[in-house]
């Protein structure tokens, strides 16, 4: 069962602006959702929440399809989406009665949040002196605030399926750590988080499971771990205190990034490494750090999108 | 469309409802548009009683009367402000009164009133002395006031109910036509200025009321477009739960503060007749005095009411939709366009409608705005009220106008959550179209295209 997205397409005219995107979310997690700028992901994240009507495809949730009504979603957009002339207390109040918050709860869950969140001043202010107490507004917010208002509107009704679109944008890095802290513990509920991001950093602290989108099309798709794998250990980095360029450049391998302390190496196998460090010792070049890892996210997104554009 | 659309439509409708009613600019405006329409009348009354020339110089009436009964003068001018301290006093010997206003300093004049026995007609003449100081004009309006007084009186002394005095004392028009003439314009004939004010008073009406829903509606769903909050509201609501709760919300408050606004206008009226003795004139009073109301059945008040509405209804989810393809408010104007060609073509034609009706008849023209869904709202009202709408067109205009707010409901639901989620250029009515066949045809095929 779980959340499952089939072969969801999408057309304006003759453009197919995404095209058979599928995935399968079998147990409650975080699941990535990336792509470049334009790539559909906005257009497949609508068609998911049921906004906007599909030309082809179904999701479906727990064995039914996905809908506002059989199921609680909670929807963290890009934009910030917010009253600016309304008080945030109301706004708050309107939003959990939309989601179905019964009316003894509401106010006890926007405590609750407000606490979590660091946002009771605004939406508890004191009274200054004799003056009355004038409600905050979201226009008096910063935008790291406002973002934090919205994570409360999208976690009120504490929804089963959770869509968090660029989440950590724009804010500070405390307010990063609160984000973090809150969706850890979302998704160790049990919850169904799809997230999009390009922070790839982020999206390999907290998914599973990925999927990319480019021009509609899915480039590459399944469990990160693996991903990573099937490309195999091939970023080398070299802290010597002797120039290794030489050695380097007579095994003619790639130089990503060179420092005066570092030097950064793509190989085209991990045995290289091996016959390079053979070298280095034989040498007697004196080593501090030799280290061999996986190609990080970025880089998989960037020779795969870099890939299918040429 | 069916139940699930309308989910969280109550929720929509109250935070739209209770945002409005908190809404600075809007109290703001309200209580402005109230105290302006609360003052109009006392200023027109407090004006129109400086402007008239100087206080009455009559301070005595002689009265003369030659017909044989004890008439009391004295009642015609005591609810006359500047009159009402005018002394009536009954005397036998003209010659006596035109003495004292000729010598003495006395402001009198001299009402001398007999009966015309050839036609049959009452005489009242009154003398003055412009030497002393009595304006022509005072006496004139003296004279007029006892004229129609006298008339009321003769009446009253019939013990005849004021109902039917009123009905009695209308104008009354004659005309001679042939048969087949009459058999042709049977119905047909040109509405008068009266009814003509009242026609174009109702049509005014209905035009602000639904120009200031349509675009409260539609700066709304602009604001929450522009503001990117719709998106969020889409994952709980559905897109005509949004859209109605918010027209329905608009409808209640424009009409309510109409309501507030003819309150005023009622009491400014009272205000200034009981301060001022300012009566209104021609149409206006027809309206104001309640007259219109006391001619309408229930049934006709209650049809205005349901066509205005479903008047506001049609043109506020135009407005709605068109307002739903705006992604900037910089935009609004542009993408408001077609809405404003529809409706400004609606209420030219009905004025043009309106014009015909006056000038020459209810010809087809006339009728065709009565019955179109575009021009019924501003059209029907006037004319049921007036007596120019059959039974028969009312019926088939409230069918066709319920059809049509169905139809345009329909293609709403169809195309209302595509514009509404996208941006850049506003979507044009082509598109539009283009977009609910697409929808229908999802819908039918369940899903695949």
């Amino acid at each position: 069962m779980g959340l499952v997205v089939r072969d969801l397409v999408k057309k304006y005219g003759d453009k197919t602006v995404v095209d058979h995107l599928s995935f399968n979310m079998e147990k409650p997690g975080v699941y990535a959702l990336l792509g470049t700028n334009g790539a559909g992901k906005t257009t497949s994240i609508r068609m998911i929440l049921d906004m906007l009507v599909k030309d082809e495809g179904q999701v479906i949730y727990n064995g039914n399809p996905l809908s506002i009504e059989n199921t609680s979603i909670g929807y963290l957009a890009e934009e910030r989406g917010l009253y600016p002339k309304i008080s945030l207390m109301d706004q708050m109040k309107y939003f959990a009665g939309l989601k179905g918050v019964p009316k003894k709860e509401i106010e006890e869950r926007i405590h609750y949040w407000a606490e979590r969140l660091n946002l009771t001043e605004y939406f508890y202010p004191e009274p200054v002196g004799k003056k009355p107490v004038k409600p905050f507004r979201a226009e008096q917010l910063s935008k790291g605030n406002q973002q934090k208002v919205q994570l409360m509107a999208t976690l009120i009704s504490d929804p089963q399926v959770i869509i968090l679109d660029e989440p950590l944008s724009g804010l500070d890095p405390v307010n990063m750590n609160i984000f973090k802290e809150i969706i850890h513990e979302e998704s160790n509920k049990e919850k169904y988080i799809i997230m999009s991001s390009h922070q790839m950093t982020t999206i390999e602290e907290f998914c599973t499971d990925l999927t990319i989108l480019d021009k509609g099309k899915v480039v590459l798709q399944g469990n990160l771990k693996e991903i990573k794998k099937s490309y195999g250990r091939v970023n080398l980095l070299i802290k010597a205190e002797a120039d290794v360029m030489p050695y380097v450049k007579d095994m003619g391998l790639k130089v990503v990034n060179i420092t005066p302390e570092e030097v950064n190496i793509k190989l085209d196998r991990e045995s290289q490494a091996k016959e390079l460090l053979g070298k280095l010792v034989e040498n007697d070049i004196p080593i501090l750090r030799f280290e061999i890892t996986e190609p990080s996210l970025h880089e998989i997104f960037v020779e795969k999108v870099g890939n299918t554009n040429e | 469309m069916n139940k699930g659309e309308l989910r969280g439509f109550s929720h929509v409708f109250r935070f739209t409802l209770i945002q409005a009613i908190r809404s600075k600019s809007l109290v703001i405006t309200m209580v402005l548009m109230v105290v302006v329409a609360t003052l109009a009348f006392p200023i027109m009354g407090l004006m129109e009683s400086k402007g008239k020339s100087k206080k009455c110089d009559i301070k005595k009436v002689y009265v003369k009367s030659d017909l044989g009964v004890d008439i009391p003068f004295k009642e015609a001018v005591q609810d006359k402000k500047e009159y009402s301290s005018i002394v009536f006093e009954d005397i036998t010997d003209i010659k006596e009164a035109k003495k004292s206003i000729t010598q003495k300093k006395e402001k009198a004049v001299i009402l001398e009133c007999s009966l015309n026995l050839e036609e049959g007609s009452y005489i009242f003449h009154i003398s003055y002395n412009a030497a002393k100081g009595i304006d022509s004009s005072d006496a004139e309006e003296l004279g007029e006031i006892i004229k129609k007084w006298f008339n009321t009186y003769k009446v009253n002394a019939l013990n005849v109910n004021k109902d039917i005095i009123d009905t009695l004392e209308r104008e009354v028009y004659a005309e001679s036509v042939s048969v087949e003439e009459f058999t042709k314009s049977e119905g047909k004939t040109a509405i008068s200025e009266a009814q003509y004010q009242v026609v174009y008073f109702l049509m005014m009406l209905a035009y602000m009321v639904i120009i200031m829903a349509a675009n409260m509606v539609a700066s709304k769903i602009v604001e929450e477009k522009t503001n990117r909050i719709v998106e969020y509201l889409m994952t709980t609501v559905r897109p005509m739960a949004l859209i109605l709760g918010k027209i329905v919300a608009t409808i209640l408050v424009v009409v309510s503060e109409f309501i507030f606004i003819a309150v005023g206008l009622f009491v400014g009226k009272n205000v200034s007749k009981e301060l001022f003795d300012y009566t209104l004139k021609g149409g206006l009073s027809i309206i104001m005095d309640g007259n219109i109301i006391k001619g309408l059945s229930v049934t006709n008040a209650v049809i205005c009411v349901i066509v205005i509405a479903l008047g506001i209804l049609l043109y506020s989810m135009i407005s709605g939709l068109f307002g739903a393809t705006v992604s900037k408010i910089d935009e609004m104007q542009q993408g408001m366009k077609t809405f404003q060609i529809i409706i400004l073509t609606g209420f030219f034609a009905s004025f043009a409608s309106l014009m015909i009706m006056s000038n020459v008849e209810i010809n087809e023209y006339v009728i065709f705005t009565m019955i179109c869904p575009i021009t019924s709202m501003f059209v029907l009202p006037g004319a049921l009220i007036v007596g120019k709408a059959t039974t028969v067109i009312t019926i088939f205009a409230l069918i066709l106008l319920v059809l049509t707010n169905v139809l345009v409901m329909i293609f709403v639901s169809l195309v209302y959550e595509s514009v509404i989620v996208s941006n850049g250029e506003p979507t044009t009515l082509k598109q539009m179209i283009g977009i609910a066949k697409a929808s229908n045809r999802l819908k039918r095929n369940g899903g695949k295209n």
